[in-house]
């Protein structure tokens, strides 16, 4: 009788102090994740500060670093019946999820997009139902099919994005905008890289869409502002002023009566200003205001951007010599913007052309693929010297421009071969070789797009042209196998019965 | 003074240390699972303590580095409040038998050391308080702010540590005597804690000197953590924080140990001399 009360008090803190280990285990796992990916961010911070810069390889060690995170815990990670204990798994899941993230950045970084697309896998099988993981993995595999070559899948994976997740309002206190509001527009962006405009457009066009729906039901004032925004940025470039003042004035009212969103002021201010010059009949007034607000706000994100929009208006009003200036101020002022910068030093080339400095627009034409490798202005840039070559009717330098732009986009292929304007180089490449009567060389070109941009359009037209130069060099086999490859990647061309019929021809 | 702390060093034995060594080995174990906070033994026990004292927040990898040396500290002093109030005046017991066995009769050791409990408790515990308030005020924003003002940078804040330090052992200074006049016979509570208070008052300056030369590496690598501690964890390596922490508990051990050694040296070499 005497053993029962001890006996309880026993029971009680056994209970007690296992109660109190299944959570302490959970934190010690928690411990042990932090200490495997601080490791990686170490590991990653010493290399890149090394004095070379990190090849492939060395960046899918560090890769391998981050990715030892997964094995430091197992899923499932949110287990446990207190709610402290599942809490501490949430915690654990997020940071394997973050370090999965980064490894699959490395691996994107060293070339390697199936790594990454791997990754987003396993991120969707283990996100335990955290939106958070799932956005993650979404994004990873939009990264990966983009630098795969797989533009469709990606653009149809930021579809499945937009219907599954609802955007969140930032945290109090912060005006941090949720990535899924920047979904339509990327993918009006992954468009316009395959070169296909109408496509852009009616991303842009369905992505307004999806905006407006967002707005029929009550949100955060602060999520509401960040929506209306984004849809006036899109408005404005679809040119229609009188819908985004719309919604500028709607955004104006929700500044005037939230205090807090008064960071959005400028924004505010460039668009009115960009409306003005796109609807006004004379532009002066809207010019003025967008150079206002560059001046008044030169450390703004969008500083640049306004005075590109000026320089394009004062162009398009043929004012040039003040448009030329307003294109230099953008590339001298905003270098490191790496998307305004590259298209304000093409467009200050063409205005340099046109007020008759040849010699200069030369050389500012020839800088861009050094300053900015990554830039669709770099990838036109050597061709237009050659075609401005032809325009002028100097042929003999024109060729020689043409050889000359071929070894720039060799460098370019060779500092990044997966780049997103990769295929376009390939195929720039090919029209040039094409130029030049460099037949085995254009044929050559023609594989390299097949090899490593099998589904992208240019490849398409790589193709047919490709089959042309075979046959007309008789080479039949070959050029059926173009065709053949045409078929099997473009199967619901409009193109492919005659596709088919002259594939029987080659063949007979 | 001084010749007591030189005869402290050179007649070190290890039985007069062996109560510290006790305080030293719980210190040394809470350390080892504090540098184990991965595992559940050490976020079972280091963690739960760090919970107790700061929150969830310092339970992270690298971020509990920083808090480490804070919470060593905080267990180096209840381990001295609660359990030192017992084994300090068991070691000075020890220390004195040999130099006057009249007084400390072998068979007197436990009693000795239970009558000390006391006032070495209270003594302990009024030092902590007036160590701690000494921290609170240094650490106001208006005090930390006007040194900082005055002197900027890494030497403002090697200042701050130096100051903290400097004032911190001349409070503890005041305590030292209490354990020792406490295991007199026939010592109470109010006269173990009167008398060690006035032993230290009256020889404040050389008890300060003796405590501040022995304490010297530990007080060095406490400042070293205190001064350099972010940026150990941040750019060097989380770990060396719980390497430097087991050298300053090793160094402070052994200085407390040899100051409470000299104390009672000088203390009955006085009392013969009376």
């Amino acid at each position: 009788m005497k053993a029962g009360p001890r006996l309880r008090w026993l029971l009680v803190a056994a209970a007690c102090l296992s109660a109190g280990c299944g959570v302490a285990e959970r934190k010690s796992e928690r411990y042990r994740v932090e200490q495997t990916a601080y490791t990686a961010r170490k590991a990653e911070r010493e290399t890149r500060l090394s004095r070379t810069r990190p090849d492939s390889t060395a960046i899918l060690r560090l890769r391998d670093e981050y990715a030892r995170v997964r094995a430091a815990s197992k899923p499932p990670y949110i287990r446990g019946t207190s709610e402290r204990s599942r809490a501490v798994g949430r915690d654990v899941l997020r940071l394997v999820a973050g370090a999965e993230v980064q490894s699959a950045r490395l691996a994107m970084e060293a070339g390697r997009p199936d790594i990454a697309l791997e990754s987003s896998r396993w991120l969707q099988e283990n996100a335990e139902g955290d939106t958070l993981v799932q956005r993650q993995g979404d994004f990873l595999a939009i990264g990966a099919l983009r630098m795969m070559g797989r533009p469709d899948e990606a653009v149809e994976r930021m579809r499945g994005m937009l219907s599954r997740y609802q955007p969140i309002p930032p945290p109090p206190g912060s005006s941090e905008e949720d990535a899924l509001l920047s979904v339509p527009e990327m993918m009006s962006e992954v468009r316009r890289e395959q070169g296909n405009e109408a496509g852009a457009r009616q991303e842009l066009e369905n992505g307004a869409t999806y905006l407006r729906g967002l707005l029929s039901r009550p949100l955060d004032p602060m999520l509401e502002a960040q929506i209306r925004s984004r849809l006036v940025r899109i408005y404005l470039a679809q040119n229609q002023a009188s819908a985004a003042l719309e919604q500028v004035t709607a955004l104006d009212q929700i500044v005037a009566s939230h205090p807090g969103l008064e960071a959005l002021r400028p924004e505010l201010e460039y668009s009115r200003a960009k409306i003005r010059a796109m609807s006004d009949k004379d532009p002066s007034a809207g010019i003025a205001m967008l150079q206002r607000f560059a001046a008044q706000y030169p450390k703004h994100p969008l500083a640049a951007r306004a005075l590109l929009d000026a320089a394009v208006v004062l162009e398009d009003g043929k004012r040039l010599p003040e448009a030329l200036a307003a294109y230099r101020e953008v590339a001298g002022k905003y270098a490191s913007d790496d998307e305004l910068a590259p298209i304000a030093l093409f467009r200050e080339a063409m205005l340099e052309e046109r007020t008759g400095d040849w010699d200069r627009a030369k050389a500012t034409l020839e800088s861009l693929p050094v300053k900015y490798p990554r830039s669709q202005a770099a990838v036109e840039a050597p061709l237009t010297i050659a075609t401005r070559y032809y325009a002028r009717g100097d042929k003999d330098a024109a060729k020689v421009a043409l050889g000359r732009a071929v070894t720039v986009y060799q460098t370019m292929i060779a500092q990044d071969s997966t780049s997103a304007f990769a295929p376009i180089i390939r195929f720039n490449i090919l029209r040039a070789n094409l130029s030049l009567g460099e037949w085995d060389k254009a044929l050559a070109a023609v594989d390299e797009l097949a090899l490593h941009n099998p589904r992208h359009p240019f490849t398409a037209q790589a193709l047919l042209e490709g089959a042309k130069v075979a046959s007309a060099n008789r080479q039949r086999d070959r050029a059926a196998g173009y065709l053949q490859q045409y078929l099997e990647s473009f199967p619901d061309s409009p193109l492919a019965a005659q596709v088919r019929l002259q594939k029987n021809v080659l063949l007979q | 003074m001084r010749a007591a702390g030189l005869e402290a060093l050179a007649s070190f034995r290890f039985y007069e240390f062996a109560p510290f060594a006790w305080i030293l080995a719980a210190e040394l174990l809470v350390l080892g699972l504090a540098m184990n906070l991965g595992t559940p033994a050490g976020m079972a026990t280091a963690g739960w303590l760090t919970e107790r004292i700061a929150g969830d927040r310092p339970l992270h990898y690298p971020e509990f580095y920083r808090f480490l040396p804070s919470l060593i500290t905080n267990v180096e002093a209840i381990l001295f409040l609660v359990a030192g109030s017992i084994l300090i005046p068991l070691a000075i017991v020890r220390i004195l038998r040999p130099i006057d066995p009249a007084s400390f009769p072998e068979g007197e050791t436990g009693a000795r050391a239970r009558q000390a409990v006391l006032p070495v408790f209270v003594g302990a515990l009024l030092c902590l308080a007036l160590i701690v308030g000494w921290q609170w005020l240094l650490h106001l924003r208006a005090v930390e702010g006007t040194i900082r003002t005055l002197v900027r940078g890494f030497t403002g804040s090697a200042l701050i540590a130096v100051l903290g330090l400097l004032v911190g052992y001349a409070l503890w200074t005041l305590f030292v005597f209490v354990p020792v006049v406490a295991v007199q016979p026939g010592r109470s509570f109010g006269s173990a804690l009167g008398s060690g208070l006035r032993v230290a008052a009256s020889n404040f300056f050389p008890t300060y000197l003796v405590v501040i030369g022995l304490s010297l590496p530990a007080a060095v690598v406490l400042l070293v953590l205190q001064v350099m501690g972010n940026f150990l964890v941040g750019q060097i390596r989380p770990e060396i924080i719980g390497v430097l922490v087991g050298i300053y508990v090793v160094c402070s051990m052994f200085a407390t140990f040899f100051i409470y050694n000299a104390a009672a040296r000088y203390y009955q070499a006085h009392l013969e001399a009376a």
